[in-house]
């Protein structure tokens, strides 16, 4: 193994990393107003997750309706590997740490949401997620998920966030996939 | 590109197709309005890899043969679906699609593919599928991680 080819294994891991750690963004510029008592409302906290960017007043007040909102203490586990759940969770403030069979995979803060795949499909969590802050989170149970599904601009963001998941997991294999038989890259 | 069965004709077809198993007949009827049936022979390209596209494609009859630059990823029959990636965010299409047989597909604009996502049936079943394969692919780059971690642990060359 010469130290070039662990170059191009770091590149990789690198661009792995990316690719796992995507989520929507850029409507982290938002203005976000607070409350006379510096705290921000919980419609507020939403306007600030690119998730809800497409909502109106109505739907995030539906939002609101349909999730718990729960305070989460620093270092607790949230969601562990290979157990079942069907809970969805939106960071509203704080970050947490994702690792797979022990390996730290991701980082996610505000605006990041986590569990999706569980709560669509009923499978056994694919990750754990650890609070590394204290967490003020947004939940969402599988029934309310479903009729959460039911306002267009939440159903066609999530949409839109996993097709571009598919897509930049598709192409770091491909450039995996390639790199691996020496071939000519694809032009994008 | 071929004749349109009649509206009822193509109502009876979706009703077999598993994406909308959980839809009334009035959804299927609904479904039937927003898409275009067509018939397409052998040898016909249905999305071409690398070309902007944003129809959305569901195979009623026949075969369509998938393929990654020139090689060949997958074949899809009666039932199956593509497209949706594109349908959803504009993108270029990643794979090339041929007919390889007579070939009956439903094709849907993205516009009209937004409405038919709201219909809880097809959503759930699309829904399925998206998050099918984004755990294949996140299984399968962890995969990837893992070798990559192993060669990290082999011992360093002697040189």
């Amino acid at each position: 193994v010469s130290s070039s080819t662990d170059e191009a294994v770091l590149d990789l891991l690198t661009r792995v990393a990316l690719a796992l750690a995507w989520k929507p963004g850029g409507a982290e510029d938002d203005v976000i107003v607070k409350n006379s008592d510096g705290k921000l409302s919980l419609i507020d906290r939403l306007h600030g997750v690119p998730w809800f960017a497409a909502c109106t007043e109505e739907q995030l007040e539906a939002v609101v309706r349909l999730a718990e909102r729960l305070h989460i203490d620093a270092g607790e586990v949230i969601l562990r590997e290979g157990r079942l759940g069907r809970e969805l969770f939106v960071i509203l403030e704080g970050s947490v740490v994702v690792t797979r069979a022990g390996r730290v995979v991701n980082e996610w803060g505000v605006g990041d949401y986590f569990g999706e795949l569980a709560a669509i499909e009923g499978v056994p969590r694919t990750a754990t997620v650890t609070a590394i802050t204290d967490l003020d989170v947004l939940i969402v149970g599988p029934r309310e998920f479903d009729a959460m599904m039911d306002i267009p601009g939440v159903r066609n963001a999530l949409f839109a966030g996993m097709a571009r998941r598919i897509r930049e997991g598709d192409d770091m294999l491909d450039v995996y996939a390639e790199d691996e038989a020496g071939a000519d890259r694809r032009p994008e | 590109m071929g004749f349109m069965l009649s509206r009822e004709a193509t109502v009876d077809r979706l009703e077999l197709v598993d994406a909308f198993k959980g839809c009334t007949r009035s959804q299927l009827k609904q479904v039937a309005r927003l898409a275009e049936r067509v018939q397409v022979g052998e040898g016909e390209v249905l999305a071409r890899e690398g070309r902007i596209g944003r129809e959305f494609f569901l195979v009623l009859s026949g075969t369509v043969r998938v393929t990654q630059a020139g090689r060949e990823v997958n074949e899809l029959g009666p039932g199956s679906f593509f497209g949706e990636l594109a349908a959803i965010n504009p993108g270029i299409r990643n794979a090339t699609v041929t007919a390889v047989s007579e070939v009956e597909v439903l094709i849907i604009g993205p516009r009209e593919f937004a409405t038919m996502a709201a219909i809880p049936g097809f959503r759930d079943a699309l829904f399925k599928s998206m998050a099918d394969r984004l755990r294949t692919a996140d299984a399968r780059l962890a995969a990837v991680y893992q070798e990559g971690e192993d060669l990290e642990d082999e011992p360093p060359p002697q040189t």
